[in-house]
């Protein structure tokens, strides 16, 4: 009896024990949802092998070697951008850089095209104000067929008039497209006001120029800066230097090289802007971009930088998408950007709102600048913004012609070889003393407010603005508005 | 506040935990072998309660995708509540019990992920990209909005506002738009497989909350799911988060099989004209839906397309884009929608002179497929632009990879075999060609939709 009634309390026990523990680990995994997850510690992203030489005839060949890939990816960037184009031909280097994939000496455009995508191989081309990149992607088995290809765009182009109407007309129409839109036009027209007076074009396109652009222009835009000299070939996939070395050298034989000048870039200073200036075009919306001149990528300001656009508008997250649009209403969009251009940065702001808003809109940009030239940057909001920098930098290399072309800008901007290696570290380092002196180096000094849209329909929210000035879509000034009194200029 | 938290039986979740616990390492589980064309290891398994799971391993960044997709689409709305799959996708971003309404954003923003979501006909997609690190956060997230949603009279107001809204936009923004879905009508004459998945005022209207609880208790379940993982993490890693997040999630009913399409066989309306005054520029639509084709035949169709349509050496593009400059702009793809394929192309002109000559084209180059065989060399360049394009999908992105994934699982019920996929397309012959064209491309059936400005 004794020994039934422990066998009992025995079973009794082992049960209870049992559904305790069962029951425990139900209610843990009840308690494990009401919270989100601890990270585990990130892991920082390193770039795959890089390594750089350069061929008799000047051209640079970089190589980043990434094993188990089939697709290969080939960048070529020639080292002359809109800023060679002369003043009164804007576009020469586009129209030129496109006309390459136009035809060569051997397949006019559509044999050209078949062969491509025979080939497998797609391509782009990014025109900016120094240099140009050509960016194509292909299958592993086709790559000598590809470079092989590749090569007779640069040194046999056909330049032929029929594809260069082509390629004029395309430009014309959609420079005429960018006109009408309201950010797009507006931002061309700040690049300019920032730049003027300084002989830089940072890659605005004056659409009636194109019409001057000439066969006669385009072979000798191609000869001056086509060259290998000015040239750097970057290859992604799977191959070392040697061997990308002896392929690119074979298909890039008769290619020659030639002595390029450049003029200087000038590295310019940032003005007192006192007046606002006011893009005339008719669109329901309204664009505001309000920004200033900073140093370029590679200076030791660079991190501090990326906070600080991180803190005020670099996502959703950010104080301007949080109080503009969240939290106030008066935006569609608020963000930040940094741009780089040789030998200068650029911090702009571009909001997109109502007519009606537009003076709450700049007061409270303007707000959220001040914040960061006086007022104190919470710990935690400046660890969250390095955080999603530190998190996103994969993301913003996981297309591989964005790696390859990071890879790229690193020579073109003469970077050191181990800058974007050392990106979390740099990170890491960036105080909030050291953001706000980055924010008073850069806006202590009235930064440039441009606004974009329908004058007319906006002047009722114009009235507190001290002085605007009104120009057209030529970029001429039309009229003054000082406290919401418009006086037309005699022209 | 409605919470819509699904009854789970305890005792049964600890006995199946106690069971799942010994068996670890049993469930379905299958590993592909790596291909040149796919070196990445490819997992599946399956979770108690009916989710499937795939993870794919690549740690040459570290980042991870994952997609949840549901068998759910438009063809799942309820006759005259059309748009109510699609407002489903948008609610799931609207709070669960421990996720406050739009913190989905905001957690995966902060670590510096990315997100989206898509309706389609018959799938939901909801995916994000994060730094590999995060993996358990997104899968928590996912979770929640899978088991414990939370909807109200309040948030589906507000986005019955939002889809109201950008509705407005788009037919001001993108006039086109409200033809595709015409053409839909024309080529689908029934409504689970014609109408539009963004719905329209009435039928967004229609829906009530009761709809939308029903029909998130019915779709949004486990055994009617689908979770990719791509990207830098362990299998082994994976699956303990996945059992973790989703295992006690209980599954729901079975699901029922798709309504059948009744189409009437007669084309009345296959061509006509639409003046318009929101649009600018002439358009023409064609529509021809492949009856019968068989999942054999589909590499074969979508060669076809390439040869038609993709690329600009295409025989459509070089006609009416290079040689005839009839096109200012031209576009196309064969749809899918269960058994149907539709072949769909669209393109804009300076006039209505050129639209007719485009119309005609259209035909000439649709039927120079029945009487001609397709040249060799035509033929290796449409191979060639398939093979990159699949390989680019599976190779480019985790995310594009998970996507793919995850659809062509949804689809045939199983993951692809790459080396298998590629050499049916390169077994493809001209005479195959000519056959298939023969079979579908019957010009009785061409669909012509023709939408001129005022």
């Amino acid at each position: 009896m004794k020994l039934a009634e422990s066998l009992r309390f025995k079973y009794w026990l082992a049960g209870l024990l049992l559904f305790s523990f069962c029951f425990s680990a139900l209610l843990s995994q009840e308690r494990f949802r009401r919270n989100p997850p601890y990270p585990d510690p990130l892991n920082p992203m390193k770039f795959p092998p890089v390594e750089s030489g350069l061929l008799t005839s000047g051209l640079r060949i970089v190589t980043m070697t990434r094993l188990n890939r089939p697709l290969f990816n080939l960048l070529i960037i020639v080292q002359a951008g809109e800023n060679d184009s002369p003043r009164q031909l804007s576009g020469l280097a586009t129209v030129t850089a496109q006309m390459l994939l136009r035809g060569t000496l051997s397949l006019n455009s559509s044999a050209l095209e078949e062969q491509m995508e025979t080939l497998g191989l797609s391509g782009s081309i990014e025109v900016r104000a120094d240099y140009i990149i050509y960016s194509f992607s292909f299958l592993e088995e086709n790559l000598e067929s590809v470079l092989r290809l590749v090569g007779t765009y640069f040194y046999e182009p056909a330049f032929s008039t029929q594809e260069l109407s082509a390629v004029k007309r395309d430009l014309y129409y959609k420079q005429v497209a960018r006109r009408k839109d309201p950010e797009k036009s507006g931002y061309d027209f700040f690049l300019l006001k920032l730049f003027a007076g300084t002989g830089y074009n940072p890659a605005v396109i004056d659409e009636e120029s194109i019409r001057n652009i000439s066969q006669k222009d385009v072979v000798s835009f191609h000869q001056r800066f086509f060259r290998p000299n000015n040239s750097i070939v970057v290859l992604d996939g799977n191959i070392n230097l040697n061997n990308a070395s002896r392929k690119i050298s074979q298909a890039f034989s008769r290619w020659t090289a030639h002595p390029v000048e450049r003029p200087p870039v000038p590295v310019v200073d940032n003005l007192n802007y006192q007046a606002v200036s006011f893009l005339d075009l008719a669109s329901p919306d309204v664009s505001v971009l309000i920004g200033n001149i900073v140093s370029p990528l590679g200076s030791e300001d660079y991190y501090d930088l990326l906070v600080l656009n991180q803190l005020i508008g670099g996502s959703p997250s950010s104080r301007l998408f949080l109080n503009l649009r969240e939290s106030k209403g008066l935006a569609y969009y608020a963000f930040s950007h940094l741009s780089f251009f040789k030998n200068n940065g650029l911090f702009w702001i571009r909001v997109k709102t109502s007519p009606q808003l537009v003076d709450r809109v700049v007061m409270e940009v303007m707000s959220q600048l001040n914040f960061l030239l006086e007022g104190k940057i919470d710990p935690l909001e400046l660890e969250k913004a390095k955080a999603y920098l530190a998190g996103n930098f994969p993301l913003e290399n996981q297309l591989p012609q964005e790696m390859a072309k990071r890879i790229s800008l690193q020579f073109v901007f003469k970077l050191p070889p181990n800058f974007w290696n050392k990106y979390y570290e740099n990170l890491l380092a960036v105080s909030s003393e050291k953001v706000q002196l980055a924010a008073r180096r850069y806006f202590t000094r009235q930064p440039l407010i441009v606004i974009s849209g329908d004058f007319q329909a906006s002047l009722d929210s114009l009235k507190k603005f001290e002085r605007i000035e009104v120009y057209d879509q030529e970029g001429q000034l039309k009229a003054t508005c000082e406290k919401g009194v418009v006086r037309n200029e005699n022209r | 506040m409605m919470v819509l938290k699904r009854q789970t039986d305890k005792t049964s979740a600890v006995v199946r935990a106690i069971i799942i616990f010994l068996l670890f390492g049993l469930v379905n589980d299958q590993l592909k072998a790596q291909s040149p064309e796919f070196p990445y290891s490819l997992n599946q398994f399956k979770l108690r309660n009916g989710l499937e799971v795939i993870v794919c391993e690549d740690s040459s960044l570290p980042l991870i995708s994952v997609v949840v997709a549901y068998a759910v689409g438009s063809i799942n709305d309820p006759e005259n509540k059309g748009g109510l799959a699609f407002m489903m996708q948008h609610l799931m971003f609207q709070g669960s019990q421990n996720v406050g309404s739009m913190q989905h954003f905001i957690y995966i923003q902060n670590a510096g992920g990315e997100l989206n979501a898509s309706t389609t006909f018959d799938k939901t997609f909801f995916y994000e990209t994060v730094p590999s690190n995060q993996l358990g956060l997104v899968l928590w997230l996912e979770s929640e909005r899978m088991n414990f949603l939370e909807i109200n009279e309040a948030k589906v107001a507000r986005i019955k506002e939002m889809m109201l809204t950008n509705a407005q936009q788009r037919n001001l923004q993108e006039p086109y738009d409200r033809y595709f879905f015409l053409m839909d009508q024309i080529l689908y004459p029934d409504f689970s497989y014609g109408h539009s998945p963004l719905g329209n005022e009435e039928s967004i209207n229609n829906i009530t909350l009761d709809d939308i609880l029903a029909f998130y208790r019915r779709y949004y379940a486990p055994n009617n799911a689908i979770i990719c993982i791509s990207g830098d993490v362990k299998v082994e890693k994976a699956r303990e988060l996945v059992t973790k997040y989703f295992e006690t999630i209980p599954r729901g009913a079975e699901q029922p099989s798709y309504p059948a399409a009744g189409f009437a066989a007669v084309y009345s309306s296959r061509d006509q004209t639409i003046i318009d005054p929101l649009v600018s520029t002439p358009a023409l639509e064609f529509g021809l839906r492949l009856d019968g084709s068989s999942p054999e035949e589909l590499p074969v169709l979508r060669l076809f397309e390439y040869l038609l349509i993709n690329g600009k050496s295409s025989r459509l593009y070089n006609q009416l884009v290079n040689r005839q400059r009839l096109a200012l702009y031209l576009s196309g793809n064969l749809e899918k929608r269960r058994a149907f394929i539709t072949l769909k192309i669209f393109l804009l002109a300076n006039n209505q002179a050129m639209i007719a000559l485009s119309k005609k084209l259209i035909v000439e180059q649709l039927n120079k497929f029945k009487v001609e065989l397709v040249s060799d060399r035509e033929l290796n360049r449409a191979k060639g632009r398939y093979r990159f394009d699949f390989l680019s999908q599976l190779t480019t992105t985790n995310q594009a990879r998970a996507l793919t994934l995850v659809e062509y699982y949804l689809d045939r019920g199983q993951l692809p075999d790459i080396s298998y996929e590629l050499a049916a397309i390169n077994k493809i012959t001209p005479s195959l060609l000519l056959l298939l064209a023969r079979k579908y491309l019957k010009e009785g059936k061409y669909c012509f939709l023709t939408i001129l400005p005022r």
